[in-house]
């Protein structure tokens, strides 16, 4: 078997025994007996209840949104040909929640209109992003500073309608930080559906991407349209940056900490990098959230505050990696 | 192999080619040499596409037709379809974190139709163009951590891979020292005498002058001579564009020139 084939076979392994503990774990702990009970016999009694309407939406928007997340983050940084690049450090997540927040605000409080107003304010960050660091020629960490200007922003435009709509109500801790105590099947099947279509189609682009990765002149010389496909991977991004921040909030760090683990694991090839992003992703966010769910029990933390608090000095590893001269900007 | 007819491009509100016209033969190493911004590498990325013509002709011949029309136009290509006929090595390219072995499997890209997935006889194309390079035994290594002219030669591999009739070359010798740089013009030659036509943007007149076959000297976005490197050098005109004296001596090899 090959080390590629041993790797996402592992990957996934460990992802699925990560998402039975997350479905056995938590308040009520179900032995794997009573999991399975409860599976079979549906919502009829208290264990069947906890795991239909609490523990199985709550772990498959874990897997979700790290799945999402990390794959939009691996994306990003391809595009943009910059490592220090994430869905939430750009701005992208914030996007996101400042459309969530102006969709609930207007009573568009459908799971499709949120998931939908969350990729087209995903898109927009995006793509202002690009536009700005195209149009300016501006360097990578220039890239990375211009997106916390625009994540400030907009974060601070989403705590303004916020106040100023008082009932829209999605401004809640736990979508500020991120967490998913508060998820429901309607928020994460829209979502969930846009994710598994952008996850489906990415992988179908594996090499498209590569391609892209070796820079435009060279992509366009090896016969890619390289505006066209540029578009499509950011919308592709976007879709599962948006659909992510729809149901979980604005996790942090989930895309830039996971594809770079797991770039050192397979190196940079996309049509290995991605498929292991999903599992990694998807494994991380539900550990991290099993965590937040356990460490103060019955107290719970959103699950954004462990990532951050594991994100941010992984991010200032980075930035300190980088000035140390190891790569040059 | 390609005719350029009063060919214009450049960049919105600063154009940079005004009415260039060059032929480019068969099996010949072009070498376009001229100061800093005269167009010489805005002329490369116009025939591969990257930057776009505002007039003129482009025209390449079709290897499939047989009759004495045997050109067709680049525009009327797609980018895919004109990957299959020009390959391009950049002057700057980013570093991937790939295998010396993925980076030339790439240059089968254009052959790919979707979803796009290697074939195996990519991955033999890819083996044998990295053997014929002297690199064959680097495949595995990552491409961050090989030496510059290592690397030149990968993404010459990558070249060949795309099976191309024409390659275009800007400044492959830059960063490289001499032995390098030395070896990569015997393997421009190589490509040549195996029919190719490599058009390269060369700084080093003493090299350009030993080493092309047709030698094009530009200045503010026209061809100011283009011709053999004998003539080039008769007509003075490296002298006039560079500001420097271009002389040559005798040697048992023929005419060696330098730049005073």
């Amino acid at each position: 078997m090959s080390k590629r084939i041993s790797i996402l076979t592992g990957g996934m392994m460990l992802c699925l025994i990560i998402a039975l503990v997350s479905l056995c774990l938590g308040a009520v702990s179900l032995t794997p007996a009573e999991l399975f009970r409860a599976m079979k016999n549906g919502p009829n009694d208290t264990a069947g209840w906890i795991f239909w309407y609490a523990r199985l939406p709550r772990t498959a928007a874990c897997l979700l949104a790290g799945a999402a997340l990390s794959v939009s983050g691996a994306v990003i940084q391809a595009v943009l040909a910059n490592k220090l690049a994430s869905p939430s450090i750009i701005g992208v997540n914030a996007g996101a929640g400042l459309a969530v927040t102006i969709s609930c605000a207007l009573g568009a409080i459908s799971g499709w209109a949120i998931a939908g107003s969350a990729f087209a304010g995903a898109f927009a960050a995006v793509l202002l992003i690009m536009t700005a660091a195209q149009k300016t020629g501006a360097s990578r960490t220039t890239v990375i500073l211009g997106g916390v200007a625009v994540n400030a922003f907009l974060n601070a435009l989403s705590e303004a309608v916020t106040t100023l709509v008082p009932d829209v109500g999605v401004m809640t801790v736990d979508f500020r930080v991120g967490g998913f105590s508060a998820v429901s099947y309607t928020r994460l099947i829209p979502s969930g559906a846009l994710i598994l279509i952008a996850l489906t189609v990415l992988l179908t682009l594996c090499n498209d991407l590569d391609v892209l990765a070796l820079g435009e002149e060279t992509a366009q010389s090896l016969g890619l349209s390289v505006k066209k496909l540029r578009t499509v991977f950011l919308v592709l991004a976007a879709m599962l940056a948006g659909a992510a921040v729809s149901f979980s909030g604005l996790l942090g760090f989930v895309g830039l900490v996971v594809p770079h683990a797991v770039r050192k694991l397979v190196g940079s090839d996309s049509g290995n990098v991605l498929p292991l992003c999903i599992f990694g992703g998807a494994g991380f966010v539900t550990i991290c959230d099993l965590a937040a769910r356990m460490m103060f029990s019955p107290y719970e933390l959103p699950v954004g505050i462990i990532l951050s608090v594991l994100g941010g000095p992984f991010f200032l590893m980075l930035l300190i990696k980088k000035r140390g001269g190891r790569t040059h900007d | 192999m390609i005719k350029i007819r009063g060919l214009c491009s450049g960049y919105p509100a600063y154009p940079v080619l005004k009415s260039v016209d060059l032929d480019v033969a068969e099996g010949n190493v072009t070498v376009i040499v001229g100061p800093n911004g005269c167009g010489k590498s805005t002329l490369l990325k116009t025939l591969v596409g990257i930057v776009s013509k505002t007039g003129g002709e482009l025209w390449i011949r079709d290897e499939h037709r047989n009759t004495s029309d045997d050109f067709v136009s680049l525009d009327s290509l797609t980018t895919q379809q004109r990957a299959q006929k020009i390959a391009y090595l950049a002057q700057s390219k980013q570093v991937p974190e790939i295998t010396a072995l993925r980076m030339v499997l790439h240059g089968r890209f254009p052959y790919l139709g979707y979803p796009r997935r290697y074939r195996p006889e990519d991955l033999e194309i890819a083996r044998r163009c990295l053997n014929r390079m002297g690199v064959g035994d680097l495949a595995d290594r990552p491409m961050n951590t090989l030496s510059g002219g290592t690397r030149q030669k990968v993404y010459i591999a990558m070249a060949l891979a795309q099976d191309t009739s024409v390659i275009l070359m800007d400044e492959p010798t830059t960063f490289l020292d001499v032995s390098y740089q030395l070896e990569m013009m015997a393997h421009a030659k190589e490509l040549s005498n195996s029919g190719r036509s490599v058009v390269m943007v060369l700084h080093d007149l003493p090299m350009a002058l030993e080493y092309a076959d047709h030698l094009v000297v530009m200045d503010e976005g026209k061809i100011v001579f283009a011709g053999k490197p004998e003539d080039v050098y008769s007509d003075g005109c490296l002298d006039r564009v560079f500001g420097v004296t271009v002389n040559r001596v005798e040697t048992k090899d023929g005419w060696k020139y330098y730049c005073v």
